[in-house]
């Protein structure tokens, strides 16, 4: 329902610059193999695979994947797609690289199971493989915080409302979508993580240098960042 | 070469920035936050509370007056001398302690430990943050309190300027920030400008976001953390002046 709004235009040509710093930040090289995980609609799989990457895109959503697949074959482009949940998906020792992007962490009650997720990732990378998260730090989110927002995407009108809980560990979210008379309105919850925390869960999964950026450019995640980036690198000997 | 001695070693920095830090409001504001402070902490009368960073004693002797038995500590001469005065001017039984919070241990002596007013995450080493932890936990009675009352990460970053400026009575107090990489902590420089003259200060402070502060304590040994939005009680959340993390050691 939210598609239209989460993935407009813009962003699938924002993804491209995003991708060639993405893959800069993680050293990686062409013919590597790679997760995308929570790939969404396959904006980053897509553009991965365009640049000669072995790319397996993981989700959970149905819709989201048949357009992935669609996308893929218009393009003659080899994705692997995999319907998962990223909390039971493990094939280990299969890639050299994990990404998670756009805001795709913190949607489980319990932090064990975020932890579960990124011990699932370590296990799935080959040693010194990299796992890269981009979200909205907290510090990021308590520096802008609006308690309500609402923009529009074509004809429909998207709001959002957002409370810290349980001292600011988490949001809890209204997202309300209005088109042509209907009103949908959803609730969903996000854990949120300052940089510090983020860096204390990828080291309690096992990642020993773990780094924080502001951006996919490499810049520092400090007052001006609008998002936070982790990298975690597995030991050469794991 | 003489080692340069850390920011908060230095008796000139507190000297140049008493009356802006304990002008007669801030004293006011100890004496409001006082009641509520006792309850959060569930002191029983008389009961034995150390004031960690007391400063000039705003609550030690505040909580003095309310028939507790209080033991002040902090490193700053000058900050004791007077709290020393102002305890014996109204005839209050205070024992204040000069000694550097890293090395502060009584076994078991106290019902509750308070730490206020952001006198958390001096030390360039978190190692010494979390040693402090243990310290406290160790001079807690079974079933003991600590309570530390910071600006937390969270409001600091919603509240976030590079710079701005204070006069008090003439005079200027400018403060500009910087966030180090990562949000970690604040790298602050300070200018003090009485009659035309200015000092600067430079100064780094930790800062911890109300998950990272509860973590600590529980690694600590604190079995149980409540954090609030201040001393009395209220959520924290993006209404917070205060992050207060309230650790209680195990009955």
């Amino acid at each position: 329902m939210f598609e239209p709004a989460l993935f407009p235009p813009e962003r699938t040509a924002a993804t491209q610059e995003e991708a060639g710093q993405l893959f800069a930040l993680l050293g990686l090289k062409p013919g590597r193999a790679i997760v995308d995980l929570c790939c969404g609609p396959g904006r980053f799989s897509l553009e991965f695979a365009r640049r000669g990457y072995k790319v397996t895109g993981v989700d959970r959503t149905r819709s989201y994947l048949a357009e992935a697949r669609k996308a893929a074959r218009r393009e003659k482009l080899d994705v692997e797609f995999v319907r998962a949940d990223m909390r039971r998906f493990v094939r280990p020792r299969a890639f050299d690289a994990v990404i998670n992007v756009f805001t795709s962490f913190g949607y489980f009650q319990k932090r064990g199971e975020d932890l579960r997720v990124c011990r699932n990732v370590y296990r799935s990378l080959r040693p010194a493989g990299r796992f890269l998260i981009e979200t909205l730090g907290k510090e990021g989110l308590a520096r802008r915080y609006q308690a309500r927002d609402w923009y529009e995407v074509g004809d429909a009108l998207v709001l959002h409302e957002r409370l810290p809980v349980d001292g600011w560990s988490a949001f809890e979210q209204r997202w309300i979508l209005i088109r042509t008379g209907k009103v949908n309105e959803f609730r969903l919850w996000l854990r949120l993580y300052s940089a510090v925390e983020l860096h204390e869960l990828l080291r309690q999964a096992g990642f020993t240098k773990v780094e924080t950026f502001g951006g996919y450019d490499g810049s520092a995640y400090d007052s001006e960042a609008r998002r936070l980036v982790v990298v975690g690198r597995k030991p050469l000997r794991a | 070469m003489r080692r340069r001695i850390p920011w908060f070693e230095d008796e000139a920095f507190w000297a140049a920035f008493k009356t802006s830090m304990f002008g007669e409001e801030r004293w006011q504001m100890a004496a409001r936050d006082a009641g509520p402070l006792v309850k959060l902490l569930h002191l029983k009368p008389g009961a034995r509370v150390l004031d960690l960073c007391c400063g000039p004693g705003r609550f030690s002797i505040e909580l003095a007056r309310r028939g507790f038995r209080v033991t002040g500590v902090d490193r700053t001469a000058l900050y004791l001398t007077e709290a020393r005065k102002r305890a014996r001017q109204q005839k209050l039984d205070v024992e204040f302690v000069r000694e550097d919070m890293r090395r502060f241990v009584r076994a078991r002596a106290f019902d509750a430990c308070i730490n206020m007013f952001t006198s958390f995450g001096y030390f360039e080493n978190p190692a010494d943050d979390f040693k402090v932890c243990r310290h406290v936990y160790r001079s807690l009675r079974p079933g003991g309190r600590f309570l530390i009352q910071v600006s937390g990460k969270e409001w600091l970053a919603r509240e976030f300027r590079p710079r701005d400026w204070r006069e008090l009575a003439g005079v200027f107090v400018l403060e500009e920030r910087k966030v180090a990489p990562g949000w970690t902590g604040l790298e602050n420089r300070w200018l003090l400008i009485r009659k035309g003259r200015a000092r600067e200060f430079r100064f780094y402070l930790r800062i911890y976001s109300a998950v990272e502060l509860r973590n600590l304590l529980r690694r600590a040994g604190f079995a149980k953390v409540d954090v609030y939005g201040g001393v009395d009680g209220t959520p924290y959340d993006h209404t917070s002046r205060w992050l207060v993390a309230v650790g209680r050691k195990s009955a």
